[in-house]
């Protein structure tokens, strides 16, 4: 599978934080778009169908929470990684029962990132071919 | 009895029910009303039962003191009287034996003993003597009243019978009211004769004016068939009916209370005499008598008006002092309630902390990306001569941000340590939902789940966030142990008044030395791997909700977790 | 309260610990400035670098300024005879709640009064009202205001002063009650501000 075809979206209100891990990724060959709130998220979201959202739970504005409620509802193929503050499991427990593909603290290690990254991109391209295959029928 | 006990409970009773319920102005007026009416109640019916007894006691104490000097008084002056009229009839009764008849025949002697008498003796008017058959044989005095006989008059029966004889007061011949004194004398030859002497009544007169009454008040002598034997300012001139019936007879002096013919309110004292036919009256209104009572009566009055309006305002003052203390400590109650509710709360200063100590991840987590960032750069550029040393930094930056992401994580380890809430839960229900959030990575990575779970499970009180993270702990260790296509297989059971679940792997186990360490804190053998906490962190979840947490564990094998958690919540270690 | 006292000394060592860790950081980035002020050449990176120093800087202040801040509320829960200063705690709870008014888009001006200004309250008390009147204040102020708080003495009293939005409204706010709760716990008291507008919290004075 290819990082280059991945699509993916990162989200954070924090863009010191999102424009590096951006960056970073880019290093390692995944491109990825970048969105500051909620509002933006959703229309990115609803304009390029990525694959996988990395999404900060706490933002002004629309939430994490909220967003991740959102896309579910309009783009149910689009796998969600939420990231938390270190220690907020309950945010993350909430987000899973909210259909969340997983949830992660802050600070990252990136490389669990790109792993969980991979494995939501990979389940949503198999969600895609199934339900594509399932519309064609 | 029980009504009584009752009464006096009541008001006591009523006053703790109010206490305890109602909401406060109308309760406290209630309150007040009530502890005023008690207060002002038991002070008042003592001292009004005093104030009565006071009273009468006073008022007996006051007529007492009234009719005593009365009472002594009529008996003096009745002694008075009986000494006066004994005086006389002794005096006659020496005349008639000291002397013959021939000496007291004697006109001349007769005249010299007369003076004689009137000289020692005031009062008397005339002296005769009387023989036998009634005829006065001599007589000395103002009336030519010698050989009047006197043989058919009562008094003259009556000292040939009793031989003395003392008259009620009359006018006879004289025409001036007066009294007769007769005694007869017997010689030894059997002949008998009667010395008679006149009193005048003006002595009478003055031993009742003797008695030095006030004006209003009277005395009187009258006889027993209640002829006047002086004259009375209101009850009659002498030898005129008395105007009112004669008291019962007794010889010592008494003190009856009556109204008289005049409508006045009057002691009558009186005290009959033994020897003549005679009561002595004194008569004083009681109105002049009972002046001094009357004042003392008004002094008490006053006194008793005085202690009722004492007593009034010092049941107010102390009522409102009382119920202003109440009031008091209530509120100072309720603030200190509140007070403990406000501290248990922890405030939103708590939450607000909690949201900082969130919030300290934001910059550590750009930290931690600029240096993995500028490592990333230079692990992909070329060398240069600061290479190594920036390198170091690098690192030493990314380590800082390591432990950093240990000690938020540790401070909120407390803040969640306030916040267990306890509640009725399906566990089994729990272990369901948590397996679902990890389906997506099971089946990506083909591991089979396989849940186990008692359809008979009982339900627990616990925390269901805590256990739901407990269970996420488990799951997600477990699946960092397995290999792709691995097996995971929770099961839950009742055993005894537990509950147990036990999740085992087929993953990769654990060597001895890394069970030794397994529940120490930041222990972790995925370095910076998976969301999990570490098992130190579960196993205080599990202690803190009363359970117990064990692990077995083969190299190569697998891992078997057990939870173990009470079925009712237990008291759980701090 | 002993809870929060020991949670308090707990997070107060915690903060300590992180606040040395983010000294070790900016010790760290300013030695790599160093030494790329120094010795840069055949690194074709360097301006990237240094920009990202700086921000490596700046997030490392933003982090003690967030540690100090824990830091003060960790002990704010603890009495201190003096009593507790008006300023520096409505300055950490303004600088905590700046995040809260954020997502209602209002921003926080913290105008401060007479240093040594002081109240009989402890720290925690004195934050939680103002928090409470803050609360009061931003639901009922329109997203993106800005909400003035400043410190004032009136008649010898620590009086903190939120100047919108006005006095009725507030008084109909939902967080209305648990400020009017926490005063009259508290012994605080409540008023308009000048026209009506805002409120004025008036905090006991000193025991001493």
């Amino acid at each position: 599978m290819n990082a280059k075809d991945w699509k993916i979206l990162l989200v954070d209100d924090e863009r010191e934080f999102i424009t590096t891990l951006a960056e970073r990724l880019d290093l390692r060959g995944i491109p990825s778009r970048v969105a500051f709130d909620g509002e933006s998220a959703l229309e990115a979201i609803a304009a390029e169908e990525p694959y996988v959202v990395v999404l900060d739970v706490l933002m002004p504005g629309i939430k994490g929470l909220e967003v991740l409620e959102r896309v579910k509802r309009t783009n149910p193929l689009v796998q969600v990684l939420l990231l938390t503050g270190h220690g907020s499991t309950r945010d993350g427990i909430e987000g899973m029962r909210l259909g969340a593909y997983d949830y992660m603290m802050k600070p990252l290690n990136i490389d669990t990132l790109i792993e969980k990254m991979e494995s939501a991109t990979d389940y949503a391209m198999k969600a895609a071919a199934q339900s594509g295959k399932n519309e064609g029928q | 009895m029980m009504k009584l006990t009752e009464i006096i409970k009541k008001p006591f009773r009523g006053l703790q029910s109010d206490v305890d319920e109602a909401e406060s102005p109308v309760r406290y007026t209630v309150l007040r009303r009530k502890i005023f009416a008690l207060m002002a109640a038991a002070t008042l019916i003592p001292l009004l039962a005093m104030a009565v007894l006071n009273y009468y006691e006073h008022m007996t104490t006051m007529s007492r003191e009234i009719q005593n000097p009365l009472r002594v008084l009529v008996n003096k002056t009745k002694n008075s009287f009986e000494l006066f009229l004994t005086e006389r009839s002794s005096t006659v009764s020496l005349i008639a034996s000291a002397y013959t008849y021939p000496e007291l025949a004697d006109e001349n002697k007769l005249s010299r003993i007369f003076s004689v008498m009137k000289k020692e003796f005031k009062g008397f008017v005339d002296l005769g003597l009387i023989d036998e058959h009634g005829t006065q044989v001599n007589y000395v005095g103002p009336y030519a009243l010698k050989g009047k006989n006197y043989a058919e008059q009562r008094w003259f029966q009556e000292v040939r019978i009793k031989g003395k004889y003392v008259s009620d007061v009359f006018m006879g011949f004289r025409k001036f009211p007066h009294v007769i004194v007769a005694v007869q004398h017997m010689t030894e030859d059997g002949r008998t004769w009667i010395l008679r002497a006149t009193l005048d009544t003006h002595q009478f007169e003055r031993i009742i004016a003797s008695m030095s009454l006030e004006p209003d008040a009277d005395a009187f002598l009258v006889n027993t068939q209640g002829i006047m034997q002086t004259s009375s300012n209101n009850y009659g001139k002498v030898l005129e009916k008395l105007s009112f019936a004669l008291p019962p007879q007794t010889y010592e002096p008494a003190v009856l209370s009556m109204v008289d013919p005049l409508g006045r309110d009057v002691y009558l004292s009186y005290a009959y005499f033994p020897e003549a036919d005679f009561v002595l009256m004194a008569v004083k209104p009681r109105g002049s008598l009972l002046k001094s009572w009357y004042t003392v009566r008004g002094d008490l009055l006053f006194i008793f008006a005085l202690g009722v309006v004492a007593v009034f305002v010092a049941a107010y003052r102390v009522t409102d002092v009382l119920i202003g203390r109440m009031k008091e400590s209530e509120e100072r109650r309720e603030m200190a309630l509140r007070q403990v509710e406000h501290s248990q709360k922890l405030s939103s200063i708590g939450r607000l902390a909690a949201g900082v100590a969130h919030e300290i991840n934001n910059p550590l987590a750009i930290i931690n990306e600029k240096a993995g960032l500028m490592k990333d750069i230079m692990v992909r550029g070329g060398e240069f001569t600061a290479k190594a040393k920036l390198d170091v930094q690098v690192e030493s930056i990314l380590r800082a941000v390591e432990r950093c992401r240990g000690i938020t994580h540790r401070m909120l380890g407390f803040a969640r340590r306030m916040d267990v809430s306890i509640e009725d839960l399906d566990v089994g229900e729990i272990i369901k939902e948590t397996a679902g959030f990890l389906s997506n990575e099971a089946m990506h990575r083909k591991v089979d789940v396989r849940l186990e779970i008692d359809p008979d499970l009982p339900r627990i009180n616990s925390d269901r966030s805590q256990l739901q993270q407990v269970f996420l702990n488990l799951f997600n260790n477990a699946l960092a142990a397995v290999a792709d296509g691995g097996r995971i297989v929770a099961m839950a059971r009742e055993v005894g008044d537990n509950v147990d679940i036990t999740v085992r792997d087929n993953g990769c186990g654990m060597s001895d030395e890394t069970l030794k360490h397994i529940f120490e804190p930041f222990f972790t053998t995925k370095k910076g791997k998976g969301t999990g906490l570490g098992l130190s962190i579960t196993y205080g979840i599990i202690k803190r909700l009363g359970g117990d947490i064990a692990v077995e564990s083969e190299q190569g094998v697998g891992t078997t977790l057990t939870i173990t958690l009470p079925k009712g919540q237990r008291e759980a270690m701090a | 309260m002993r809870d929060a006292l020991f949670m308090g000394r707990m997070t107060a060592s915690a903060t300590h610990e992180l606040q040395n860790i983010l000294a070790t950081i900016r010790e760290s980035s300013g030695l790599m400035e160093d030494l790329l002020a120094m010795s840069s050449e055949g690194f074709a990176h360097a301006e990237r670098f240094k920009k990202g120093l700086t921000v490596l800087a700046e997030q490392v202040e933003r982090g003690m300024i967030l540690t100090e801040q824990l830091n003060y509320c960790a002990h704010a829960p603890e009495g201190c005879s003096a009593g507790a200063d008006v300023n520096e705690s409505v300055r950490a709870l303004v600088g905590l709640w700046r995040r809260n008014a954020a997502r209602r888009k209002t921003t926080l001006v913290l105008a401060p009064g007479r240093t040594g200004l002081r109240t009989g309250l402890r720290a925690v008390e004195v934050m939680d009202a103002v928090a409470a009147a803050l609360e009061a204040a931003i639901e009922t102020l329109p997203m993106g205001t800005q909400l003035m708080v400043s410190v004032e003495e009136q008649g010898g009293l620590g009086v903190v002063r939120l100047d919108s939005p006005g006095y009725e409204a507030l008084r109909c706010a939902p967080a209305w009650a648990e400020l009017a709760a926490l005063a009259k716990t508290l012994g605080i008291g409540l008023s308009g501000g000048p026209g009506g507008q805002g409120v004025v919290l008036a905090l006991p004075k000193p025991v001493a």
